[in-house]
This record gives structure tokens, sequence and C-alpha cells, in this order.
């Protein structure tokens, strides 16, 4: 939902940075998302090409005159494979017929429709309306006679109790009828082509609530009967692509407002971001998804597997301009590509054609999802050359040179898509051809390594070959900075022992205790920076040095100080500057493992995210631990005593957080005044 | 001369037995592993190339099976290690009596692993609404439809991992049980009388080093029967390969290709590998709990 609020804050900027006359075709703005799920502004997708209003349908009145009779709250559209335009013109209790072009054809059912809803037609043209007032389903033939009725079933499983109120209708491939009714909780109704009950299908769930279900267990069946009960909203529309796929929406849902359902009635797709309020979806012929917003007047367009393409259209606060809406209620598409927009309460349709760009987009995707990869890659560097954001264009030159085995150029596109699974499996081959080309080369390389390691211990036990470096060695680790720096190392496997060697021998002075904390820094960027992108979140790109310096040290010192200040008030014996060289120390995980981890995360793809997950979980608790040590040890704690003390600690971190924010306002207040008394002095002067 | 000729003879039958159903079986792997051996035909000589496919070629092993290897390696080795030993503490600190039979009752699922899979775990974990697990989800409206716990790539791994863990108190927790209760209680007075305040300097201090032995011992156990652990998934699911090789293991690699492809050379390769992983984790315990000299 994030993404709704973005755009709505976007919008709003937009039109009060830029009154009128921006774009002089389409009176929106087209958005689509980049990697991140920001939106960004792109080439519009739709432009309004006109409306249909129905100021053409002439009826005689029993008097014998004519009068025109337009769409009156029109409810819903459909659109044949001829191209014609069905729409259920609720408020005239008719289903008007247009060409494609908008002209109209004839009326259908005038006589008998009293509330129709929702209307469909067959491959072989029987027209099926959903009549919400006669609680009935009408098949018409083609001349408009009824060919049936469907009416509530008689089966016991459909419950005698269960409301039949049918809003839409839709047939799938096997001539079977789905039926949305309104409060039916358990899903679609599915009537077989007799009108016999078949059950229902693809139902939405609610969400598993804890205190509901502590109330089913605790109570009585009377006081549970009493309680508000928990419903499962019904589905408010329903499509079906030439596949026989059903989709619906559903207004009011958090997740999977837009389902593609399988035979079985479960949701194919992932959950999409969209709004509260969708009141029609459809499918096109290359099962790209449109989703009409009834509050909101946008239009949200989506690839077949879900991505968010476009969002576009906005609402009419009076303004009258075509392309904006008031209460869109249904939307359809032709053959070509064109969207048919209907508003309930403009009481129109109103007709948006794809711009070129919409068209490349759609050709690429088209090609994308039949898995042609290398035909789509010339569209998408098209789509490319024209809007350079667009991710799903990088996804698919992604995997058109992923196909093409050139897996660096396909490493770079889907890291400029975002696709970390492609990325993943991009990484996985080129470091798959790297061990091919030096597998062999490495296994001796380790092999030799051991046997001279092995070699140089015998001759140096046996000879004291070489007993000069290692000499050298013994004198550099004596080196007094040394041995402190080194003392990392003791603490990882003593740390008892550390601190205690820490307090009582001296082995670590302020100076060393400095000196690791600026290492400390390089680290930190080095991780941050060199870390394989898999695994971080971090875009190297926009890494701020002086924000990394600030995100690193505040809390470190806020810690500090705490920690001193809580204990010298709690019995404890630590004195600042062990506090300080302590907390430093405590961090010697990180510092010895972190840029080894990051090295080693170079060569990992998705399938060993186990390993580096473990191992950063691994240096954190240690880390952890090392500081838990250190508060018992330096001051001399309890266990218990020293659970309090941290907890304390943190607590303070907090309030000096608060404070400093306090002050930090107080203080910009303050200069402001004195600045203002200044100029005040300044000009009673002159 | 003759002495060491006489105590040659005591260890004869052993070193017998031991050199044939362990070191020539041993060195006749090693060897295949440079191989391509069907079973039928003779082995034919072919240097590296085994290794050089299993890390190149082989997608499977390196895309399942070392992941989840290192996964399930990482959880129920760490993991069961860790339980072993708080469990040994914690039940040193209660009577004898209900020490027997608590102890009895934790080490009984690595006896009784076997049956406990076909009677408790192949039915709690079944895929169809009578499944104890589904029948009590789908009681308490978490989910609607039962749920193919053994048979689905995303459960199978989290299943193997509890199971494993549920029967990894074996013969390591024994051991690490007569450690903490053989550490001598006068060490623990001394040191009280030294200033030591609390429990967890008892363990730190006191415990640990004084039962590095059963520890090592315990570690070292770990890290065979988790890396043998190949077996479980097999069970579990009912078929090898697992599901989308979710449950892969080393193991349940080496058998597929060994016993089902009868590739036995490759199978080899794998084994030696194995070999070694252990091989290096166990230097890493002795570096970890081994005594200096």
């Amino acid at each position: 939902m994030s993404r709704l609020k973005n755009i709505l804050l976007l919008t709003l900027a937009t039109l009060l940075l830029t009154t009128s006359t921006v774009a002089a075709e389409a009176p929106f703005i087209t958005y689509t998302f980049d990697k991140d799920g920001d939106p960004i502004y792109t080439q519009t997708a739709y432009q309004p090409i006109g409306t249909i209003d129905g100021f053409d349908i002439q009826v005689t009145t029993p008097d014998g005159e004519v009068e025109e009779e337009p769409l009156f709250q029109p409810e819903d559209i459909f659109i044949d494979k001829d191209d014609m335009v069905y729409a259920a013109d609720t408020g005239n209790s008719r289903i008007v017929i247009f060409d494609s072009f908008g002209n109209f054809v004839r009326t259908v059912g005038e006589d008998v429709l009293s509330k129709p809803t929702g209307v469909h037609v067959d491959e072989e043209g029987f027209i099926y309306v959903a009549d919400y007032q006669k609680k009935k389903v009408y098949k018409f033939n083609n001349d408009g006679s009824i060919a049936f009725e469907y009416e509530k079933p008689e089966a016991t499983i459909f419950g005698k109790k269960s409301p039949f109120n049918p809003t839409k209708v839709i047939i799938d491939k096997q001539k079977n009828v789905y039926i949305v009714s309104k409060g039916s909780m358990q899903g679609l109704i599915q009537l077989g082509p007799e009108g016999e009950f078949l059950g229902y299908y693809g139902g939405n769930q609610t969400d598993f609530d804890l205190v509901h279900q502590l109330q089913k267990m605790l109570y009585t069946d009377k006081q549970y009967r009493k309680l508000m009960k928990k419903l499962p909203p019904s589905a408010t529309n329903v499509a079906v692509n030439e596949e026989g796929l059903i989709y619906t929406a559903t207004a009011g849902l958090e997740n999977q407002a837009i389902k593609k359902l399988n035979v079985a009635g479960e949701n194919l797709l992932q959950d999409i971001s969209t709004s509260f309020a969708i009141s029609d979806i459809t499918v096109d012929g290359e099962n790209n998804i449109y989703a009409v917003d009834s509050s909101n007047g946008y239009i949200f367009e989506y690839d077949p597997d879900g991505n968010l393409l476009f969002v576009f259209g906005g609402l009419n606060s009076g303004n009258q301009r075509l392309g904006l809406f008031k209460s869109p209620s249904g939307i359809a598409v032709s053959n070509d590509g064109r969207l048919f927009i209907l508003d309930k309460k403009q009481s129109n349709i109103q007709i948006l054609k794809p711009t070129e760009f919409t068209n490349l987009i759609h050709t690429a995707i088209s090609l994308s999802s039949d898995g042609k990869y290398l035909e789509s890659e010339d569209y998408w560097n098209e789509v490319l050359k024209r809007n350079s954001m667009f991710s799903l264009a990088h996804n698919g030159i992604g995997k058109a040179a992923f196909k093409k085995g050139n897996y660096e150029k396909a490493l770079e596109e889907f890291k400029l898509a975002g696709n970390n699974k492609s990325l993943s499996e991009a990484y996985w081959e080129l470091r798959r051809i790297w061990l091919m080309d030096n597998l062999s080369w490495v296994l001796s390389g380790i092999v030799l390594f051991f046997i001279s390691l092995f070699i140089l211990k015998k001759l140096y036990r046996k000879f004291g070959l070489g007993a000069q470096i290692v000499r050298g060695w013994q004198a550099f680790k004596g080196i007094q900075i040394v041995t402190e720096l080194f003392h990392t190392f003791r603490m990882l496997r003593h740390p008892v022992d550390g601190y205690y060697e820490l307090k009582k021998n001296q082995r670590a002075s302020v100076f060393s205790a400095t000196l690791l904390l600026m290492i400390l820094f390089v680290v930190h960027l080095f991780t941050i920076l060199e870390t394989n992108v898999l695994f971080s979140n971090v875009d190297s790109k926009n890494v701020n040095i002086m924000t990394e310096l600030y995100k690193i040290y505040i809390p470190l010192f806020a810690w500090v100080i705490c920690n001193y200040l809580i204990s010298t008030i709690n019995d404890g014996i630590g004195t600042f500057k062990s506090v300080y060289v302590g907390t430093v120390y405590a961090l010697s995980p990180y510092l010895i493992f972190s840029i080894p981890l990051t090295i080693m995360s170079k060569g990992l793809t998705n399938m060993e995210f186990v390993i580096y997950d473990f191992s950063k979980k691994a240096i954190i608790l240690w880390s952890g631990f090392l500081l838990f040590m250190m508060v018992k040890e330096i001051h001399g704690y309890e266990i218990g005593q020293t659970m309090k003390n941290m907890a304390l600690s943190a607590a303070g971190m907090v309030m000096l957080g608060i404070i400093s924010f306090i002050l930090f306002g107080l203080s910009n207040q303050v200069i402001d005044f004195v600045y203002s008394i200044f100029q005040e002095v300044k000009l009673r002067v002159q | 001369m003759k002495k060491e000729l006489s105590a040659l003879g005591f260890v004869a039958p052993f070193l017998v037995v031991f050199s044939l159903f362990i070191v020539i079986p041993v060195i006749v792997a090693a060897y295949f592993a440079f191989t391509y051996f069907n079973t039928i035909q003779p082995p034919k000589f072919i240097g590296l190339k085994n290794f050089v496919n299993l890390i190149t070629q082989d997608n499977v092993f390196m895309m399942h099976v070392l992941p989840n290897t290192f996964q399930f390696a990482l959880i129920v080795g760490v993991g069961g290690y860790v339980l072993a030993f708080l469990l040994a503490w914690m039940l040193a600190q209660i009577p004898k009596k209900p020490r027997t039979i608590l102890t009895l009752a934790i080490y009984s699922p690595s006896m009784t692993a076997g049956v406990a899979m076909s009677v408790v775990w192949l039915i709690f974990f079944s895929g169809d609404r009578a499944g104890y697990l589904n029948s009590f989800l789908i009681q308490i409206g978490f989910i609607n439809e039962p749920i193919q716990w053994l048979q689905s790539p995303e459960h199978l791994m989290t299943i193997m991992i509890l199971v494993s863990l549920w029967n990894s108190m074996g013969v390591g927790f024994l051991a690490m049980l007569a450690g903490v209760l053989n550490v001598d209680r006068e060490l623990y007075e001394a040191a009280y009388i030294d200033g030591m305040r609390n429990r967890f300097q008892e363990i730190w201090y006191i415990t640990i080093p004084s039962m590095k032995p059963q520890m090592l011992f315990g570690a070292v156990m770990a890290v065979v029967q988790t890396f043998q652990a190949g077996d479980i998934a097999v069970q579990l699911s009912g078929s090898n390969p697992t599901p989308q090789y979710s449950g892969q293991l080393i193991l349940t690699h080496i058998a597929d290709h060994g016993f089902i492809r009868f590739d036995m050379g490759y199978a080899s390769a794998i084994s030696l590998v194995l070999l070694i992983f252990v091989y290096g984790i166990s230097r890493f315990c002795w570096r970890l709990f081994g005594e200096k000299d």
C-alpha cells in the first residue's frame, strides 16, 4: 500500500507545482516503478481518444415520439472477440451494444431485465447478464431472445439460507457459469451449463486471528455465536482469459486483492500491490491484467506475472477532462489494445489508446513470456532508449543475454533490474566458468601449499631453517602496540581472561583502542561497499561516508558514556577508560572476521546464502557475548546485575538520544532568536 | 623384539578385522574415486576427472547438496551439541533416581529412531487431513487445506532438522553426562573459597575444563553423526532424490549415484570428499577441546 501512498503524494505534488497544461494530450501522469519500488515518471502510456455516452440511442416512447436515451449509471462492460462492446446499462435496465468505434448497434433485454449489473458474452455469441434485482442470470441468444435462466440452485450443499444475489458473471471454456454473488463468503458460485450447482470457487480467506481462536476455545458455543463473526469478503469482480483461467478482484482486501486462479481455485499470482477499491479487472489477449480503482480513478496495468507496469488516470473533480474519471466501475480491452473504461457517475465510456511506447512494451512482454527472450531483446532496447529506468526492460535484456551465454552482461542488467533471483543464477554461471578454467590450478595449489608448509615445519624443527624469520616475528609481536592490537585475537577464545589481562596487565591502551576504532570504520566501509550485491541491501553508489561515520561512532560513544554513567551509580568498578577500551575490544570478532567474510561473500550465490547468513549472525552474537562479558568483568558484576546494567545502559542511550534531539532543536531556536535580535539591532542602529 | 612380537600377537585379531573391514575398503574406495566404475565393467582410471566434474558439472551437488549439508550440519551439529551439554549439565544437578529415569527418557529417541520414524513422525507430519499436525492446524483455523509436509520442498528441511535434533542425544550426550558427574566436587568447593560466585563461573572455569575429553568426544560424535545423517531425508520423504532436492545431503547424494545409478567411481569420489570434510572438522574440534600436549 505504501506504493499507492507514494503515488498520491506525487500526484498531489505535481498538481500543485504545475497547475495546468503540462500534458496537452493526457490529463494525467503515468508512473511505473523502479527496482526499489519507488514510483518514477514514464512516458504517457495511454491517451484518451474519445467517449461513448450513447446519445445516439433512439427510443420510441409509447406516444410515438423518438427520444434520446443515453447510458445511465452503467455498471459493467464487456468486449467480445469481434470487438463489439457490451455495456450493462443498469439505470436503464438494458444491455447496450456498440461497435468498437462507439456507434450504437442495438439493445438487448429491455423488457426482461430489471437491474443488470454484469454482462459477459461467450464465444458462440450468447449474452449472459447478471440481474441483481431479479436474482437471476439470463442467457440471451444473439437476437435478444432468452435462451436460459440461471436461478438460485436447489442443491442442499448450496445452502438454503445462502444468498444468491448475482452482480457479475463469466463463462469458462466448459460453459460453466461463474457468478459473483453479493454476500457469498465462500467464493464464486459455479454453475454447470444447465444451471446445476457445482460448488463454490476461489473464495477469499480471513487471516488467522489469535484472539478469535482463543475466544473460540474459551467461550461456550452460545457466547461464541453472539460474537461478531469474522467473515471473508466476497469478490467484487471477475474476469476470464483466453485459456479459461479466472481472475478475481476484491475491494477492501489488503493482501491478494487481485488473484489469478487455477482449476483448483488456488491463487497463482504473488501478492501484488494495488489499491483497496478495485472495482473491475480485465485481461487482454496476452494476459496483461488491467484493474480500475473506483474511488481514486486510477488504472493499474500489470504484466502476466503480476508486476505493475503502469499506473495512470485520476479523479475528475469537476473539470470534465477526457481521461479523468468520477467512479469508474468497469474496464474492458479491445483486441487492438484500446481500453474502454466505464464510468458509473459520468454515465459514459471513455476510450484510451495505447501509445507507441506501450505497444513496444506489450510486444516485448508477450515475446518474453513465450520464452522468446532473444527476439524480445530489440524491443526492450527500444523501450530503454525511451526510458532508461524501466526495470522490466533491464530484466528482459538480461534474460536475452543469459540465453546467449553472455553472463556478464546478464549480471549487469539483472543488477539494474533488481532481480536477485536471476542475478544469482547469472553469478552462478560466471563462477562455474571461472572454476572450470582454474580449478585444477587451485586444487594443486592448495595441495602444494600444505605440503610445503609441512616440509618447512620439519626443516625448522630439524635444522632451524628460517629461525631468523621466526625470531623476527616474535620480536615484532613483542612491540608494545602490536601486542596490544593482537590482544583482539586473545579476546576471541578467552574473553574472561582477556578482560582480566586488559584490566590488570595493561594489555591494551587507549591508544590501541582508538587505533582499533579507526580500523573498525575501515572494516565497516569495506563491508558495506564490497559485500556481494546479492546479500547486501546497501546501494554502494549511495553510500555517504559522513553518514556511515555517524552511524558507527554515535551509538558507540553513546553506549560508552551511558554504560559508564549507569555503572558508577550501580557499584560498577570500571573506569571510563576501561569501559571505552573494553567496548572496542568486545568488537574483536567483527574486526577480525568481517573482511574475510566479505571477501567470501563474493564467491557465494543465493544457494549458499545460509553460510553467509550463519557467519554474519555468529559474528554479531559473539560480539554481543563479549560485550556482556565486558560489562561483567570490568565492573565486577554478577550475571543478574550485568543484565540489569545493560538494559539500563540501553535505556540511557535512548534518553540521551531524546535529550540531544531536544537540545539540538532548542539551540536552533536560540540561534534564530539571537540572530533576529541582531538583525533588529542592526536595523535600529542604522 | 620378542616383546613386540607378543604384543603384536595380542592385537593381531583386531588388526586383521580392522584392516579387513575398515582400512582396505577405504583404500579401495579412494582408488575408485579416480576411476570410472559402473560395477559391470572393470574400473577405468580417469584421474581427477570425477572431482572436477563434482565441482563444475554437478549442479545438484553445488546447488543443493552442499548448502543443504552445511545448513543441516550447522544447526543439528552445533545445536545438538550445545543441547546435549546443557541437558547433561542440568541432569547432573538433580538427585540420582529421577536423573536415571530422565537420562533414559532423553537417550531413548536415539535408540528407537527407526521405530519412532514410522510410528511417530510419519503420522505426525502426514500430508492428509488426518495427519496430527495438519489436523491440529486445521482445527485451530490456521490453515484451510492440509499441507504436504514431507513432500513440499519448503518444509522438508525444517522437519529433517527437527527430527534429527530430537534424536541427537546419543552417545555424545551420555559421555557428557558422565563427564559432568565425574568432575571432582572438591574443585567447586575450593573454587568457592577462592571467590567464585555463581553457577556460570562454575561451568566456565571448572566444569568445561575438567570434562574436556568428554566434550571432545561429544563434538566428534556430533560431527560424524550429522554428516552421516542422510537417510533421514529419504525415510521422511520416501524417495531419493528428495522432492526438488530440498533434503539432499551428501550421503543421500552418494546413495543416489552409487546404488541407484551405479556410478561407483563418482560415488567414491563424493565419499572421499565427505571423508575430508569430517576429518577437517574433527581436527577443528581437537584444536578446540583437545589437550595441548
